[in-house]
C-alpha cells in the first residue's frame, strides 16, 4: 500500500489501523448527526499522511491527530453553517448519512438534533468538553491529554460548559415551543 | 457563594437531555477499508494532478520566456515586463499548485501551522492559581466564583498528579479531605468522590471505598458512574448478589461507552458467580457485539 511513497509510510498504515475507530469516534461526537463522516474521516488521515514526517514526537500522538481532527471538523462545521445561510437544509442529506442507516427512533433523532443545536451555541472549548465528558465518557484528565490542556482547566470549563448547555437548552426549548 | 444553577433541577435535567444522546455506530472493517482505499485513489489522483499542474506551468512558463525574448530581441534594448512571475513562484518552490480535489485539505494544512503540539509551544501562563505544597486554599466564600473554582481546581489537580503521577494514594486522600473540608458544597464533589474511591483502592481499602461511594451516591449528578463503582466494589467484596441487583438496575438506563463496557462486565461476573450461566451467555454475546476489540473481550470470549 502507498508504494510510490517513503520510508515513513509504513508507519502511517499502523497510525490508521491503530487511531482510526477513535479519530472515527471524535468525529462522529464533534460533527455532530449531520456530519459527513467518511469524507472527514478521509480528510483528517490525508492530512495526517502528509504532516506525518513532520510530526516531532513532542505531544502525544492522539493530541497530534486530535488536533487535527478538532480543526477539520471545526472548518467543516463552518462550511456547512455558511451553506445553511444560501442554502434550505434537506432531509435526504441526513438519511444519506451513516448514522441514519441504522434504524433509529425517531425521537432519539430529535434529540440528537436538539442537543448539537444546544451545544452548537456554546462556546467551542466547553462545546468539546462537555462533548468528551458527558457523552463520550472521558475523565478530565484524558481529555486535557487530548487538547493538551491541564485537567484543572478542563474541570472548569467543564462547570460554566454545563451551566451554559442548560442555559441554552432553556432557551432552544422555549424557541422551539413557539 | 455556589452558583445558583448548580446542582439545580435545570442543570441536571439539562445533563440527563446531553447523555441521552445516542452512540455513534460502531466503526466497522468494511467501512475503515473502503475509507483507506479511497484516501490511496486521492492521493495518487493528487500526485498525477500536481505533476500535471507542474508540467503545464513550466512549460508555459517557457514558453512564455521565449516569447518575452524574441520579442526583446525584436524591440532591441527595450526592457521588458518581468517574465513569467507567476509560475516562477510555483516552479522555483517545488510546490506546485495543489489539485483542486485538495483545496479544502491545503487550507485546514495551513492553519495548521505550525503543527499542533503543546508542549513545544511556550508555557502559557495559566490564569489558574499555583497552589504550592502545604499552601492552604482560601476559603469559599471569602473570594468571587472564579477564582472559588479556580482554587477547587488546583486542588483537586494535585491531588490527581499525586495519584496518578506520584502514586502516593495517601497523600491524594489528605488532600482530597482538604478539598471536602474546604469545599463541603464544592463544584466538583462528584469528581472527588471517584478520586477518593481510587485513593482508597490504590491502598487496597474496598471497604472504605465502598463506603465513600455509598455516602454519595443518592444526589449526585454522577450517579450512573457511582451505581457501576459500587456494583464493581461489591463484586470485589464478594457480595454478588447486591452487585447483580445493581448492574440488573442500572442496565437499562443509557450509559456512556466506557461505563457500558464496565457494566457488562460486571454483569456478566455477577451473572456467572450466582450460576445463572445462560444469562451470562446472553451478556457476553451483547458485549462482545458493542466491544469486540474491548478490554474484557478476551475473557468473555467463548
Amino acid at each position: 500500500v502507498w508504494s510510490d511513497d517513503s520510508s515513513a509510510v509504513p508507519d502511517f498504515a499502523e497510525l490508521y489501523r491503530a487511531h482510526v475507530s477513535s479519530v472515527w469516534r471524535w468525529v462522529h461526537r464533534l460533527a455532530g448527526p449531520d456530519g459527513e463522516l467518511e469524507d472527514l474521516v478521509q480528510d483528517i488521515f490525508v492530512i495526517a499522511h502528509r504532516r506525518l514526517p513532520h510530526f516531532r514526537r513532542e505531544s502525544a500522538i492522539t493530541t497530534w491527530l486530535y488536533g487535527i481532527t478538532a480543526k477539520v471538523v471545526r472548518d467543516h462545521r463552518r462550511k456547512k453553517r455558511f451553506r445553511a445561510l444560501w442554502v434550505r437544509p434537506r432531509q435526504e442529506r441526513d438519511e444519506a448519512s451513516v448514522e441514519a442507516q441504522a434504524p433509529m427512533l425517531l425521537e432519539q433523532r430529535e434529540l440528537n438534533v436538539r442537543v448539537y443545536k444546544v451545544l452548537d451555541r456554546l462556546n467551542e472549548r466547553y462545546r468539546t468538553v462537555l462533548i468528551f465528558h458527558e457523552i463520550e465518557g472521558l475523565g478530565a484528565e484524558e481529555i486535557a491529554t487530548l487538547l493538551g490542556a491541564k485537567s484543572s482547566n478542563v474541570w472548569m470549563w467543564l462547570h460554566r460548559a454545563r451551566q451554559s448547555f442548560a442555559k441554552h437548552l432553556a432557551v432552544v426549548e422555549q424557541e422551539e415551543a413557539r | 457563594m455556589s452558583d445558583p444553577l448548580h446542582n439545580s433541577d435545570a442543570e441536571k435535567r439539562a445533563l440527563q437531555v446531553l447523555r441521552g444522546v445516542s452512540s455513534p455506530p460502531p466503526l466497522d472493517q468494511q467501512t475503515a477499508e473502503r475509507v483507506w482505499a479511497r484516501m490511496r485513489a486521492r492521493q495518487l489522483n493528487s500526485k498525477r494532478g500536481k505533476r500535471v499542474a507542474a508540467f503545464w506551468i513550466l512549460g508555459g512558463a517557457v514558453a512564455f520566456a521565449s516569447l518575452g525574448g524574441w520579442q526583446w530581441a525584436r524591440k532591441g534594448a527595450q526592457p521588458q515586463a518581468p517574465v513569467g512571475v507567476t509560475p516562477r513562484a510555483n516552479v522555483s518552490s517545488g510546490s506546485p499548485s495543489p489539485s483542486p480535489v485538495d483545496d479544502s485539505v491545503s487550507a485546514i494544512e495551513e492553519a495548521l501551522e505550525p503543527e499542533p503540539s503543546v508542549k513545544a509551544a511556550p508555557a502559557k501562563t495559566s490564569r489558574v492559581p499555583g497552589r504550592a505544597r502545604g499552601a492552604t486554599v482560601p476559603p469559599a466564600n471569602g473570594i468571587g466564583e472564579a477564582d472559588t473554582l479556580a482554587a477547587e481546581s488546583s486542588l483537586m489537580a494535585e491531588a490527581l498528579h499525586e495519584l496518578r503521577q506520584n502514586e502516593d494514594p495517601s497523600r491524594a486522600l489528605k488532600l482530597l479531605d482538604d478539598y471536602s473540608r474546604q469545599f463541603p458544597r464544592g463544584r466538583l464533589t462528584d469528581e472527588a468522590t471517584l478520586l477518593k474511591v481510587e485513593a482508597h483502592l490504590g491502598l487496597g481499602d474496598n471497604q472504605s471505598a465502598l463506603r465513600v461511594v455509598e455516602r454519595r451516591a443518592p444526589s449526585s449528578g454522577k450517579q450512573n458512574e457511582l451505581s457501576v463503582l459500587r456494583g464493581e466494589l461489591l463484586l470485589r467484596l464478594g457480595r454478588t448478589e447486591e452487585a447483580l441487583q445493581i448492574f440488573e438496575a442500572i442496565s437499562s438506563a443509557s450509559l456512556t461507552r466506557p461505563l457500558l463496557e464496565r457494566m457488562l462486565f460486571g454483569l456478566w461476573t455477577a451473572q456467572r458467580r450466582q450460576g445463572m450461566t445462560s444469562a451470562a451467555d446472553s451478556t457476553a454475546r451483547e458485549y462482545l457485539r458493542r466491544f469486540p476489540e474491548g478490554r474484557f473481550a478476551s475473557a468473555l470470549s467463548p
